[in-house]
C-alpha cells in the first residue's frame, strides 16, 4: 500500500462523500434549514432575555451594599437596644392598662404625692 | 446572527450524513444535528468564528455517543423483556425493484460508488468511523480530531489507520 495509492483512494472517498452531501434530497435539506432557523431563533430569544454584560458588576455591587448595610445594623444595634426595649415595655403598659390616659399624664404628680405622704406619715 | 447562520448552513448537511452513518436512521440523525446546533447557539454563539468548527464537531460527536449509549441500554432492555427489535426488520420499500429508466453509465457508476462508500462507512466500528470522517471529510488534523473524539492522538491514529485499511479492502473496485 503506497502513500500515493492511499492518497488517491482518500481523494476518491472524499469526492464520493461530497457528492452524497450535494445530492441530499430536498426534504432533508428543508428539514435541516428549519432546524437551523429554530436553533438560531431560540438563541436570539435567550440572548434578549439575558442581562447585558455591563449590568453584571452592578449586581455584585448591590449585593455587597446590602451585606454591608446588614453588617452595620447588627454592629450598632446592641448600643441602642436597652433604651428601645424600655420604651417598648412602657408603651405596652400604656396600651394594656385599664386606667384613663389622664392617670398616666399625672403619674409623676401622683408619685410625688405618694412619696410626700409616706414622708410625712412615716 | 448572520455569521452563525452561515456557519451552520455550511456544516449542517455533512453533520446530518455523519449522524446518519452512525445511527443508520434519518430521523435520529435530524434530532442529533438539531440538538448540536441548539447547543452551539446557546453556549458558544459569543465565541470567535474560528472556534465554532471544532466546537460543533465536539458537540456533534458527543451527541452521537449519547445516542449510542441510550440505544445500547434500550436494546439490552428489549432483550431482557423479550421484545422484538424493530430496527432489525427489513424495510420492504428498500427491497423493491427500481423500474425507473436507468441513469447514464457515468452517473450510475458515481451513484454505485457513493452507495458502496456509504454502506462501508456505516459498517465501520464507531470510533473508526468518527476518525475517518473527521480526518478525511472534515479535514481536521490529528489534535483537533482527538479533541472532538475525546481521546488521545495515538488512539486517533490507530482508529484512522484501521478505518482506511478496512475501507480500501472493501472499496478498491468502486473508487
Amino acid at each position: 500500500m503506497t502513500m500515493e495509492s492511499e492518497a488517491k483512494f482518500l481523494n476518491a472517498a472524499k469526492r464520493a462523500l461530497d457528492e452524497a452531501e450535494k445530492n441530499l434530497d430536498p426534504g432533508t435539506v428543508a428539514r435541516l434549514r428549519a432546524a437551523r432557523r429554530e436553533a438560531l431563533e431560540q438563541g436570539q430569544r435567550r440572548a434578549s432575555r439575558a442581562r447585558p454584560a455591563w449590568l453584571l458588576p452592578l449586581g455584585g455591587f448591590a449585593t455587597a451594599a446590602i451585606v454591608l448595610s446588614v453588617a452595620a445594623l447588627l454592629w450598632f444595634a446592641p448600643a441602642n437596644q436597652p433604651a428601645n426595649m424600655q420604651a417598648n415595655v412602657a408603651d405596652i403598659d400604656l396600651l394594656t392598662a385599664h386606667e384613663s390616659p389622664e392617670f398616666f399624664a399625672d403619674l409623676d404628680f401622683l408619685d410625688w404625692l405618694d412619696h410626700d405622704d409616706n414622708g410625712t406619715t412615716g | 446572527m448572520p455569521a452563525l447562520d452561515r456557519f451552520l448552513a455550511g456544516v449542517e448537511r455533512r453533520a446530518f450524513l455523519t449522524a446518519r452513518f452512525a445511527t443508520g436512521n434519518a430521523d435520529e440523525a435530524h434530532d442529533i444535528v438539531q440538538d448540536a446546533m441548539l447547543q452551539l447557539v446557546r453556549s458558544y454563539a459569543n465565541r470567535g468564528e474560528q472556534e465554532w468548527g471544532p466546537l460543533f464537531h465536539t458537540i456533534l460527536q458527543s451527541r452521537i455517543s449519547d445516542w449510542r449509549r441510550r440505544t445500547k441500554v434500550r436494546n439490552r432492555l428489549r432483550v431482557w423483556f423479550g421484545g422484538r427489535n424493530e430496527d432489525d426488520e427489513a424495510d420492504p420499500l428498500q427491497n423493491m425493484v427500481d423500474n425507473r429508466s436507468p441513469d447514464p453509465p457515468g452517473q450510475l457508476r458515481d451513484k454505485q460508488a457513493m452507495a458502496a462508500l456509504e454502506a462501508a462507512v456505516s459498517k465501520l466500528p464507531h470510533r473508526q468511523q468518527q476518525a475517518f470522517l473527521l480526518r478525511v471529510w472534515e479535514g481536521l488534523d490529528i489534535a483537533q480530531t482527538a479533541r472532538a473524539m475525546k481521546c488521545s492522538e495515538g488512539s486517533v491514529k490507530t482508529h484512522y489507520s484501521r478505518a482506511v485499511h478496512a475501507l480500501r479492502e472493501q472499496l478498491e473496485d468502486h473508487l
